[in-house]
């Protein structure tokens, strides 16, 4: 297959370090009993590589017991986890502009509830004043904050909101999607209390896997029920951890295939992970200038998550990311990337962005042929 | 003398901990003399170590439950932890 220059990497990583794939071959082929079920050589086996996960996970964002980490299928059911186990009738929410669907949907399927969100800003994600001022106003039940943004890759400051929560004495819901694998999250002594993360984009796992942080178990009622393989006699869910929300058996493959991502990280280091992204964001935007009369930029470079949003005046987003893709072999994505509220905000609604993604695989040499493929189109369409 | 706990996690992670600390052990399927579960359970040979290995798993925050085999009655009998 010809090279593709894969520049989508906010939507899943591309390309895996080669030993997710492996991983995940040698596990099917030769481990995948079913783990917790049968108590056999191969279902502890299996079980052992759930826990080996669980407990680097833990390791890596410094959570005491690895057990306060249970499995999904991503950030979306994670986050659904959280709003639909949590929220009750007449509770205030306090959200802001830069969420995903996969907040702004959940919330939106429960009755009687009371939504409200913080001003969005350009320069911080979230316009911290207007978030004071709300909280003063009316304490809300759950705050819900999407750490970096999908569609501008901003990162919010969470040491800000955590100022904002040990003074205000709020219930915190962080959408971790964007930022985990490129943030050092120390859950230890930061106060959140649930956490979403997928296992496919910054961690380098396969599609089908994530997990989500909960701090104390008691808070939420869990999604769904059933087999755990504990407490079998026992036809109501066990109220203990990790079991009270994982129900069925687990996408063993994607936790081994998280787990060789996970491998990867630690022995890259997340800060240096961080660091050879962001050099990869500022030559991006460092090359940028030399068109920039012609393109408009929703992405800054500082505290960005590696994502590049852009418009080309006077051409439609979807189809300069067709040229991109079809003369270039470029792939971004165009749109409104699931989250419609921040292209209002943006005042892109309803065409959205071309959006550019980078991941830890883009080279320079990469960024220089999008940059010429961006001056050819803006000369030829001229 | 045999454990058992809630998870195979909570077992995974006793074993990781026990054999940190020089206890030999084995995961063996739960007794059903002890309980109709169908997971694994802890089994530790030799009784000398009862006590250190109480003090690991309290240490440890483990909620567990510890039965001896008592072999003139051919039966598993509770200890007390608390």
């Amino acid at each position: 297959m010809e090279k593709i220059y894969y520049f989508d990497n906010a939507a899943t990583s591309f390309p895996k370090p080669e030993k997710v794939a492996a991983s995940v071959f040698n596990y099917i082929k030769n481990f995948a009993a079913n783990p917790g079920r049968s108590s056999h050589k191969l279902s502890i086996e299996s079980a052992r590589f759930v826990f080996e996960t669980r407990e680097n996970i833990a390791e890596l964002l410094n959570i005491n017991n690895s057990e306060n980490i249970i499995f999904t299928q991503n950030a979306t059911e994670s986050l659904n986890i959280v709003i639909k186990g949590y929220l009750k009738e007449n509770y205030h929410i306090l959200t802001s502009f830069t969420e995903h669907n996969s907040v702004l949907r959940p919330l939106n399927s429960i009755r009687n509830i009371t939504i409200d969100r913080i001003k969005f800003s350009k320069n911080t994600g979230i316009d911290f004043s207007d978030f004071h001022k709300k909280l003063s106003e009316k304490k809300p039940d759950l705050v819900i904050i999407n750490h970096a943004s999908n569609v501008t890759g901003k990162i919010v400051n969470l040491d800000r909101i955590l100022e904002l929560k040990e003074k205000f004495k709020f219930k915190l819901l962080i959408d971790a999607a964007q930022t985990g694998g490129i943030f050092q999250y120390d859950l230890k002594n930061q106060d959140i209390d649930f956490i979403a993360f997928t296992g496919h984009k910054g961690f380098y796992g396969p599609q089908g896997i994530g997990f989500l942080f909960i701090k104390n178990p008691e808070d939420l009622i869990p999604l769904k029920q059933g087999g755990t393989g504990s407490n079998s006699e026992n036809d109501y869910q066990p109220d203990f951890l990790p079991d009270k929300f994982e129900s069925g058996t687990l996408n063993v493959p994607g936790i081994v295939g998280l787990n060789a991502g996970i491998e990867f990280i630690k022995s890259n280091g997340i800060k240096n992970i961080y660091n050879h992204k962001l050099n990869l964001i500022n030559y991006f935007f460092e090359k940028l200038k030399t068109i920039s009369n012609k393109v408009i930029l929703y992405s800054k470079a500082k505290n960005n998550s590696g994502v590049i949003s852009l418009n080309i005046k006077n051409l439609s987003p979807s189809k300069v990311s067709f040229i991109l893709d079809k003369e270039f072999n470029i792939a971004t994505r165009p749109g409104l990337h699931c989250a419609p509220l921040i292209h209002k905000a943006l005042n892109t609604y309803p065409y959205g962005t071309v959006r550019f993604s980078i991941g830890y695989f883009n080279t320079k040499e990469e960024i220089d042929y999008c940059i010429e493929a961006l001056k050819f189109i803006i000369k030829k369409e001229k | 003398m045999i454990i058992i706990m809630d998870s195979i996690h909570q077992i995974l992670k006793a074993e990781k901990i026990l054999k940190k600390n020089r206890i030999n052990i084995e995961l063996i399927p739960v007794p059903k003399e002890i309980h109709s579960n169908c997971g694994s359970a802890i089994k530790i040979e030799s009784s000398n170590n009862k006590e250190k290995l109480i003090k690991i798993l309290k240490e440890n925050n483990f909620k567990f439950r510890l039965f001896s085999y008592h072999k003139e009655v051919d039966f598993y009998i509770e200890e007390d932890v608390k």
